[in-house]
């Protein structure tokens, strides 16, 4: 009867080994594909800011590299004009805001881009994180803004 | 179960509880690396559109960059406030929150114990003071000047790094720094000297850190290739920095910028209202009342924005 027991500790164990083996390769592959997630936003903001123009073509790479490391994201390019105007209780003094436009394909020298990336739902390798381990994966939500020179 | 088997399976059940720890360590380190890497990408883009803006919308800027009125060597204008404001902002959209007057309080009183300003002979420094409103908020000082003593005279050295002020015996005088053996190097060695110093004074004083320093390079670092400031520069610090973190984290980031071309607006009535825009984005008929070198001088001088044409 003892050697039955030890059979099914020493099965349980393994199972509960083989268990954390797979987390850590999963969550190691789910932060690397976040930081290239980061990477590829960050290469988006540079090339914009930098060049002034924003394609069709450009925006759809940048869905497609987000799309492209497995985690399922909504990313949101924002456009932001610099308005100044005089301020109406103060003749000396001006008010200086950012409006947003929707036309984010014309930029011009002070406009601020602002891209907005959140994940939807959970991914799988996080549900069963969590319900096993009870490790709660944070899901991957950042922005980034920068101006146009 | 024997004795036996009982010490032994303390082994793999040890390495078991291991293995947990070390994954949930991993994923919180990696998280606060992730939240550390972000914080310094939104802190420079913040810094370098602070001094691109504040070159840009100074009022009063030559056209010229090389030269001005007073015929100094790489002169250039600069309002702090525009640096600070914008750094506030953009700063503000990385961390997708509202750009309002009460982020940028919350800003202030809470993340921001330093800022600095380095204009074109001298440098502002912002630091902390009680609201008597509540909380903190950002103070300004006067401009300080880059003085360099040397041989019973004092200098005002500035970033053209050709002219300088020369106070000696009571006698106020304009120089040539190579006439009075006064190297590029030196010049550049002393500013980003006195910068890096007054910074790091402030900062200790602000946070209690006095085992931490700021320093910054009078030349691009070979390792670290950190600018040396050079021309119109933004320093920023933020100091436990939590939003969207788990842990408090901390970033300092140097900002420069240096203007190629500049786009005049051009002031005209339209229906008796006096509004502002971009001079090449007009059409040809329309009749031009005024030209300023940027949109806040044009502000200033009671026009509007122009919705139809700079959109």
């Amino acid at each position: 009867m003892y050697g039955f027991i030890n059979k099914i500790l020493g099965v349980i164990l393994c199972l509960a080994m083989i268990i954390i083996m797979l987390s850590t390769v999963m969550v190691t592959n789910y932060l690397q594909a976040t930081r290239s997630i980061v990477a590829e936003v960050t290469n988006f903001v540079d090339e914009v800011t930098d060049t002034g123009i924003l394609t069709p073509a450009q925006l759809s790479d940048l869905y497609m590299a987000c799309a492209s490391y497995g985690i399922q994201s909504d990313v949101q390019v924002l456009r932001y004009v610099k308005v100044i105007n005089p301020d109406p209780t103060d003749p000396n003094t001006v008010i200086r805001n950012y409006t947003v436009n929707e036309d984010i394909y014309s930029w011009k020298q002070g406009d601020l881009v602002q891209v907005k990336v959140h994940s939807i739902g959970q991914t799988g390798m996080m549900s069963f994180l969590y319900h096993v381990l009870g490790l709660n994966v944070s899901n991957l939500d950042f922005t980034l803004a920068g101006r146009i020179r | 179960m024997n004795r036996g088997f009982g010490i032994l399976l303390a082994v793999p059940i040890l390495f078991f509880s291991i293995s947990i720890l070390i994954l949930v360590g991993h994923v919180r380190d990696e998280a606060e690396d992730l939240s550390e890497y972000i914080l310094a990408l939104s802190i420079d883009y913040a810094t370098d559109a602070a001094a691109e803006e504040m070159l840009l919308e100074t009022p009063s800027l030559d056209s010229d960059y090389a030269t001005s009125m007073n015929a100094e060597v790489g002169y250039f204008a600069a309002d702090p406030e525009i640096a600070r404001t914008t750094f506030e902002d953009v700063l503000s959209l990385n961390y997708d929150m509202a750009l309002s007057t009460a982020t940028r309080v919350d800003l202030e009183s809470n993340y921001m114990p330093l800022f600095c300003v380095a204009a074109y002979d001298g440098y502002y420094l912002y630091t902390q003071i009680k609201d008597p409103d509540g909380g903190w908020r950002l103070q300004g000082s006067l401009k300080y000047p880059y003085s360099y003593e040397k041989d019973d005279a004092y200098y005002a050295l500035n970033l053209g790094m050709d002219s300088s002020y020369r106070l000696k015996d009571g006698n106020l005088k304009k120089v040539k720094l190579a006439d009075v053996d006064i190297s590029k190097d030196t010049c550049r060695i002393r500013i980003n000297t006195l910068i890096s110093d007054q910074l790091m004074y402030l900062f200790q004083q602000a946070t209690g850190r006095n085992s931490e320093f700021i320093y910054i390079p009078h030349d691009l670092g070979t390792f670290k290739e950190v600018n040396p400031i050079q021309g119109p520069t933004v320093m920023a610090f933020l100091d436990n920095w939590d939003v969207r973190n788990y842990s408090a984290i901390s970033a300092f980031s140097i900002g420069g910028a240096r203007i190629e071309k500049t786009r005049v607006v051009a002031g005209y009535v339209v229906n008796g209202q006096k509004l502002y825009s971009y001079s090449d984005l007009l059409p040809e008929d329309l009749i031009t009342v005024d030209t300023f070198s940027s949109m806040e001088e044009a502000a200033a001088a009671g026009y509007y924005y122009d919705y139809n044409y700079m959109d």
